[in-house]
């Protein structure tokens, strides 16, 4: 038998190292760190950018409250002046609607004192177009 | 009076025209990711197929189970609709149907009434698939209803306002997506959670409960719940432009973040296998409600402290 010539396969000396199961990927893109910093850098930046878009919000804001008060004796101005033609042009269609009524007093106040009342949306635009009306009274203002 | 009909449809027409072709594009492309054509054979390259799919549904005889409750049964398909397509009223883009102030909370409002549709339809079927199916959906949408919550409240923290408008010009210079980037991820995915789809659609688990609340459901009231569902996702993809990506430039560019949004859910069903429903659960409440609470206080006191609180419009 040729014992000395063949060399029975064994472990190596001190037997074989540990079997290496881990999973070896290769490290790819940035570090967990860097991502981090990306991350809070952006962060940072947006917070940064919206804050400053904030303030310059709030003076646009201040800026149409100081143009709407300063409009608003002249808004209510005109607002008296249409008031009152309609008014007047509702008397001369209620003088003219009444004629022959007996004890018809045109513009007679229904209140006891004398005070102006304001007549009501609904009061003055009561002989123009209904569209205008309904416009009117029920029309919403977004603005304020 | 009929302008203000046609006013109205012409609100809603393109809505469901766009809810049609989401289906056909979703179609199109889970095929195409899956290596195969999707709707190829009714008109140019299967374009008329939704149409198909929709004038078949509605021909097709509503089955009544003997066993349903019937007002509420049918009844609960439209109220689904209706609040799907309600949901769509304070949309300013181009100009919102009703402008409100607090659009955000009419939206919230809506969105948690939806619920009940779903309730009602898993009930009223007197079917164990549908109610079980119907108990989780109604489950899943509440609790990712929280989050969203949570989540809207720190926007409206930073922008200063309800109004959907006030987003826009908060959002001239950068989108809100850079500042809050880690809430915009937990939106994203809670809006996938909130309209019940993949890998969150857990309500329709073909192997358990062969399709959720809607198994009894077939033609029109089925139809009216697939429109409801696919309005209800494209809405919060639109909602999730506005509030975080800026889409106030264009409608081209709402239309183009809109559409990668959508494009992502597409991804998303094509993608992902369905979550465990504990997973889903932990999710919720212990992932996205304890983060969006640490955010909102950041958020809450961060535009305090840099004096950037928004307002005005």
């Amino acid at each position: 038998m040729a014992s000395g010539t063949v060399k029975q396969d064994l472990p190596p000396k001190g037997g074989y190292g540990p079997i290496e199961y881990a999973r070896r990927l290769p490290r790819r893109g940035p570090s967990g760190y860097a991502l981090f910093a990306l991350g809070i850098g952006v962060a940072v930046y947006g917070y940064a950018k919206l804050f400053a878009t904030n303030r310059r919000r709030r003076q646009d804001w201040a800026e149409e409250v100081e143009v709407q008060v300063s409009l608003h004796p002249l808004h209510k101005a005109e607002q008296d002046r249409l008031i009152l033609r309609q008014y007047r042009s509702n008397l001369e269609e209620e003088a003219k609607i009444m004629e022959g009524v007996e004890g018809w007093v045109v513009g007679e106040s229904v209140y006891q004192s004398e005070k102006w009342h304001t007549p009501h949306p609904v009061e003055i635009l009561n002989l123009r177009p209904r569209e205008d009306m309904v416009r009117k009274v029920y029309g919403y203002n977004y603005d304020i | 009076m009929i302008l203000s009909v046609i006013h109205i449809f012409l609100y809603f027409v393109p809505v469901l025209l766009a809810v049609a072709f989401l289906t056909l594009t979703e179609r199109k492309v889970i095929g195409y990711v899956q290596l195969r054509k999707g709707p190829n054979v009714v008109g140019p390259y299967g374009l008329l197929q939704p149409i198909a799919d929709g004038v078949k549904l509605f021909i097709k005889e509503p089955i009544k189970p003997s066993s349903s409750n019937p007002s509420v049964f049918f009844f609960a398909p439209m109220l689904a609709l209706i609040l799907a397509l309600l949901l769509w009223m304070p949309v300013p883009l181009m100009d919102a149907f009703i402008e409100l102030n607090f659009a955000v909370l009419f939206v919230l409002a809506i969105s948690s009434l939806s619920v009940y549709s779903i309730m009602a339809s898993g009930w009223s079927s007197n079917s164990k698939y549908a109610l079980l199916g119907a108990l989780r959906a109604v489950a899943q949408m509440v609790s990712y209803e929280v989050s969203l919550g949570l989540i809207i409240l720190s926007l409206i923290c930073l922008v200063g306002g309800f109004n959907l408008a006030q987003f826009f010009s908060a959002q001239e210079e950068v989108m809100l997506m850079l500042s809050c980037w880690p809430l915009g991820i937990m939106w994203f995915i809670s809006t996938v959670a909130e309209t019940n789809r993949s890998p969150f659609d857990l309500t329709e688990g073909e192997s358990e409960l062969v399709s959720g609340f809607n198994v009894e459901y077939s033609g029109g009231p089925f139809a009216l719940f697939f429109l409801a569902e696919y309005a209800n996702i494209l809405f919060m993809n639109v909602l999730s432009a506005l509030l975080f990506l800026a889409a106030h430039f264009s409608l081209l560019g709402v239309a183009v973040k809109v559409g990668l949004l959508a494009g992502l859910y597409l991804w998303f069903r094509a993608s992902y296998p369905r979550f465990r429903y504990d997973q889903l659960m932990h999710l919720a409440w212990k992932s996205f409600l304890p983060l969006s609470l640490g955010l909102l206080m950041l958020n809450f006191s961060l535009p305090l402290t840099f004096s950037g609180i928004g307002g005005g419009l």
